[in-house]
């Protein structure tokens, strides 16, 4: 009765003859003959089983059947392709020597055919396979789902103790263990195994640069990729990565290895570069085209290790390394080598080292040449290089050689520096690091040399008193720069400023600067790099020259309001200098004795007047304030007349001197032109330091082109009791005649002035240092020794780096003046700031 | 066909020169022939719906079968009348499932044989469908079904989510006279033995966890009761 009220008639089936059926259909897919099949009658009769509750037995089945068909039909096929080459080849180590490339290739090609179109045929037929069985499937799946939701611990247990993979990965599991699992003959390899040999073996002919089927291989490990070590199929249990993978990855490192040593003995730097990116490339691409895109970051590190990480330092150090690259301008191969490190480490450790190194060799021979012109010279541009003599233009040629050297140092710097941007900007593409490790490098050049202070300020000394003269604004602009550039790097910046100060108080006073305009300019530029108390003193120093033209002209109005249209009087014009800015001592000369017995100099009636008069018309504008006439900085501008100078006929000449020489000349101004005077004679008539006495008679009379006076006996030497008389037979025919003035030009100072600078300097660091360690500790009252040392050291950086010892010394001096006590209770030494 | 048609201008040459291939997707049919050859019923259904939502028709059309050779599909153990319920749920989403002055008990189209067809050709969608039309045909108007599962149990697996809203009903709904029917008794063990397991599953639901509160009195279950003698508890009480 119930039967009858059911819609679908389910007559009791037979297991047997049903599955009967159905075997008889899946040989057929098997044999692709499908196409007669009728998909519904087959799906009806699984379906039917299924519901029959003999799913389970039909599972095992086809389970059965999958494993019987391919240990049979498909494993004979494919066996039947590992020919002797391929056996020679997955047989032992030498396999691949014994047989050509030609036939090893053919024989592994049509291994992997075949393998590859059993692998799709299985696909094919499993799919359809799956859709006849895909009631059983969907019931499997209901059944897991629910079983993944009970609560029933017993049924739990007992279900995922049975659970099965559905009938198409155990289809998959089948071709694994019956076909890639199989031996090709008795004690042969596995299947499997000479897949991965044979794979490989092509692989190394791709390599080795022969044509190979990409896509052949590509499907063979599609085919690993689909497969798992187990029916559970964890993604980590990939054929592909348990079998292919690591081997392919091992043989990898190998070749490169040997690959990599090949290429840096047999070709250059350049080419090894090129060369490792084409083969990074090529791995990425290969991974692409023939195996699985999932390998390329893993043969990447493989191939970047082997040709880069562990060859990098050997090819930087070859001889077509950087080294040769920098000095032949190879910005391409420097690139590449930039560009290899950078893949493997972003820091570059190697090529920066290698950059440094050079960058200091480079920096150390530019020093060394400069050091080495600087002292060749066996007599030093010292005091006694004027009025012999030795022609004139002979000892100028030697001062010149010195600044030359001076210059050239700056400017070999600076092209050094230029020529690593240029490196920098084409083939290091702007990189950060490697800036960094070029300015740190160029920095340590730079101050490695230890008259660059004393060098850079000479450089723009030079360019503001020549180098700017025929220059567009653009250029000196660029000029300027460059010598900013160099300053930046410097650390000792408070050399610089004394060499800077001096250097500009003879520009300004000897009115040698081309222009006031560019000197301003180069001021604001330093002020905005090394800030404004850099800049203070300098910056005074133009003040002075400001103030000290207005009082000029202003005296000059007061004479004029006098009334006294004297037209034979003495025109004055007067610098006045504060003296805690200028470096004054840059004019003086060798003896510190001479200082006071300037002040005491004898001036001619005439001179004497105009000197009262100004120092009456300072005193009535700034009251209190003391003038201390410099008269060794002056200069005057004189006419004079020779009676034979032209042609035996009288000419006046502009005289253009010393303050000195003025006052010598002017004594012979009163003496028959016969009368001659000994040098005791004109000190005690001048009272001019004996020794710049000496040296402007020298100018005066032994100098042939200003020789106005004649002396006796005539020698080079100025000597006690010599006798000058004044020159009747002077003869020029230039009207306008300046005396060269000693140490008017800048130049390198002499082993002692350096020595003197020096000294200098260490004193006023001293000062700094102690005010630097006084503001601290006010600031702070108690510090540790160590805590002080650094912070001392950051407050002066911009100054310039003190020595450690110094400030250890200077720390003691301020204990012992009582600004700071040691605290004795202290665990680590420290200090305590005493108000 | 553009939206704003000002700014379309047709070249003639572009209209000339598409590709027959390129034509949007024009919808074709197969037959499905249903029923028992004295009384099959030819449907013709658009191919893409099937396809759509039912794996059967997926597969048997798709590889090089027979069926997708021919374009005939035979489904010859289903019965035109629910077939037509399933092509019509296919075009509209509905279940169209009661006919005018209909009396038969269960009415046709029987639901439950329309959730068998579903299962048949593995169309969740219109299984879903055909146990919603189920559930709107009988919890909604009061009325209890009393034979669906002679259809269900035999063409159902053990999980199927049919079953448990057969059972549902019969536990919650079922008189005890409908339990007494003899037509139930035959071959339904399968049935019986999910009601009451789902019997027992609502009383541990409605008891919580008191599970032993129906134990009033041990004695209940001791024989003494019976033969008017003390209860051992109490005679051993002393010794004790």
């Amino acid at each position: 009765m119930a039967n009858q009220r059911q819609g679908l008639n389910v007559p009791d089936i037979d297991f047997e003859t049903t599955w009967g059926v159905l075997e008889k259909a899946f040989l057929e897919i098997h044999t692709k003959n499908a196409s007669a099949l009728s998909f519904e009658e087959l799906y009806r009769n699984a379906y039917k089983i299924v519901l029959k509750k003999k799913g389970e037995e039909l599972y095992n089945k086809v389970a059965e059947f999958e494993a019987r068909w391919l240990s049979s039909e498909v494993r004979m096929k494919i066996v039947a392709t590992i020919t002797p080459p391929l056996q020679l080849l997955t047989e032992g180590s030498g396999g691949r020597a014994l047989s050509s490339t030609a036939e090893r290739r053919t024989a592994g090609e049509n291994f992997l055919r075949t393998l590859k179109e059993s692998w799709e045929d299985h696909g094919v037929c499993m799919g359809m396979l799956t859709d006849v069985l895909m009631y059983m499937v969907s019931t499997q799946a209901q059944q897991h789902a629910a079983n993944d939701g009970t609560d029933l611990e017993k049924d739990r247990v007992y279900c995922t103790d049975h659970r099965q993979p559905s009938i198409f990965a155990k289809a998959m599991g089948l071709f694994r263990d019956q076909i890639l699992g199989s031996l090709d003959r008795p004690n042969g390899t596995q299947l499997a195994e000479s897949l991965t040999k044979v794979i490989l073996d092509q692989i190394q002919m791709d390599r080795d640069g022969e044509k190979i089927d990409q896509h052949l291989i590509k499907a063979n490990v599609y085919m690993l990729e689909g497969l798992y070590h187990s029916d559970q199929e964890v993604e980590e249990e990939k054929l592909y990565l348990q079998l292919f993978e690591p081997h392919f990855l091992s043989t990898s490192a190998a070749f490169y290895r040997e690959e990599g040593e090949r290429l840096l003995k047999e070709s250059d730097a350049g080419t090894y570069c090129k060369e490792a990116k084409r083969r990074i490339d090529e791995e990425s691409d290969r991974c692409r085209s023939t195996i699985s895109e999932s390998t390329t970051p893993k043969i990447q590190k493989v191939v970047e290790d082997e040709l880069i990480r562990h060859k990098m330092k050997g090819l930087i150090e070859m001889d077509s390394g950087v080294q040769y690259m920098i000095d032949n301008d190879k910005f391409h191969e420097l690139g590449l080598v930039f560009e290899l490190e950078s893949r493997v480490d972003a820091r570059k450790p190697e090529l920066t080292k290698a950059i440094v190194s050079i960058v200091q060799d480079m920096g150390a021979a530019i020093n060394k040449a400069a050091e080495t012109t600087s002292v060749a010279p066996p007599a030093p541009a010292g005091q006694d290089d004027a009025g012999e003599d030795k022609p004139k233009a002979g000892s100028t040629r030697q001062i010149n050689q010195q600044t030359a050297a001076a210059l050239k140092w700056v400017e070999d710097v600076l092209a050094l520096k230029e020529r690593f941007d240029v490196f920098w900007k084409t083939s290091f593409n702007s990189d950060q690091t490697i800036s960094t490790a070029l300015t740190r490098s160029i920095s340590e050049v730079i101050n490695a040399f230890n008259r660059s202070s004393e060098y850079i300020s000479l450089f723009i000394d030079e360019n503001m008193k020549k180098g700017i003269r025929d220059k567009s604004e653009a250029e000196i602009d660029a000029t300027l720069e460059q010598a900013i550039v160099t300053l930046r790097y410097l650390q000792d910046k408070d050399i610089f400023e004394t060499y800077y100060k001096k250097h500009l108080c003879k520009r300004l006073l000897l009115k040698k600067s081309q222009s006031i305009d560019v000197e301003k300019q180069m001021i604001s530029r330093m002020k905005i790099e090394l800030g404004n108390s850099f800049t203070l003193k300098l910056e005074a120093m133009f003040k002075d020259m400001t103030l000290s033209e207005e009082l000029t002209g202003g005296y000059r109005s007061h004479i004029a309001r006098l009334g006294q249209a004297d037209t034979k009087r003495v025109d004055l014009s007067i610098n006045v200098l504060t003296s805690m800015t200028w470096p004054l001592e840059a004019f003086r000369g060798a003896g510190e004795d001479e200082r006071e017995s300037r002040n005491n100099l004898l001036f001619p009636g005439s001179i004497e007047r105009i000197k009262t008069g100004f120092e009456r018309f300072y005193a009535e504008r700034y009251s209190g304030r003391k003038l201390t006439w410099q008269t060794n900085m002056g200069d005057a501008d004189m006419k004079a007349t020779f009676p034979r100078s032209r042609n035996g006929k009288p000419m006046t000449h502009d005289i253009n001197c010393s303050t000195y020489g003025m006052l010598i000349l002017l004594l012979f101004n009163d003496l028959p032109t016969t009368q001659s005077l000994t040098l005791e004679e004109i000190q005690a008539k001048t009272n001019i330091p004996l020794n710049d006495l000496k040296r402007n008679l020298q100018s005066l009379a032994v100098a042939p082109k200003t020789r106005f006076l004649v002396k006796e006996p005539m020698s080079r030497e100025i000597n006690p009791g010599d006798r000058f008389r004044y020159n009747e037979d002077f003869s020029s025919k230039i009207i306008k005649i300046k005396v060269g003035v000693v140490s008017a030009g800048n130049k390198v100072e002499g082993e002692k002035e350096r020595k003197e600078t020096e000294k200098k300097n260490n004193d006023s660091r001293g000062f700094a240092i102690e005010a630097a360690v006084v503001r601290i500790m006010k600031q702070r009252k108690e510090l540790s020794h160590a805590q002080l040392l650094t912070e001392t050291l950051t407050v002066l950086s911009g100054q310039f780096r003190p020595d450690v010892n110094m400030i250890k010394k200077r720390i003691e001096s301020l204990i012992e003046r009582e600004y700071l006590e040691r605290l004795e209770e202290a665990a680590v030494p420290s200090y305590r700031y005493l108000a | 066909m553009p939206k704003r048609k000002a700014e379309v201008k047709l070249e003639p040459k572009a209209v000339a020169r598409r590709k027959m291939e390129d034509a949007p997707h024009r919808p074709e049919t197969i037959a499905v022939i249903v029923g028992a050859p004295e009384q099959e019923q030819i449907f013709n259904v658009h191919t893409d719906l099937l396809i759509k939502h039912s794996n059967f028709f997926r597969a048997a059309l798709s590889n090089d079968w027979k069926e997708s050779r021919s374009r005939r599909v035979e489904l010859r153990d289903v019965e035109p009348e629910h077939f037509e319920v399933f092509k019509d749920f296919l075009y509209t989403g509905f279940v169209y499932c009661s006919k005018a002055g209909d009396s038969t008990d269960p009415p046709h189209p029987r639901l439950a044989c329309c959730w068998v067809l579903g299962e048949r050709v593995l169309c969740t969608a219109f299984k879903d469908a055909a146990s919603d039309a189920f559930l709107d045909k009988y919890a909604f108007h009061n009325k209890t079904p009393l034979r669906a599962q002679f259809d269900i149990y035999p063409n159902s697996t053990e999980r199927s989510c049919i079953r448990r809203l057969l059972v549902d009903f019969a536990a919650h709904t079922w008189h005890v006279d409908f339990f007494r029917r003899e037509e139930l008794a035959e071959d339904n063990a399968a049935f019986i033995v999910d009601v009451a397991i789902r019997l027992v599953e609502i009383r541990n639901r409605s008891e919580g966890k008191k599970n032993l509160q129906w134990i009033v009195d041990r004695c209940e279950y001791h024989e003494h009761v019976s033969e008017k003698k003390p209860c051992y508890l109490e005679t051993f009480r002393k010794a004790r």
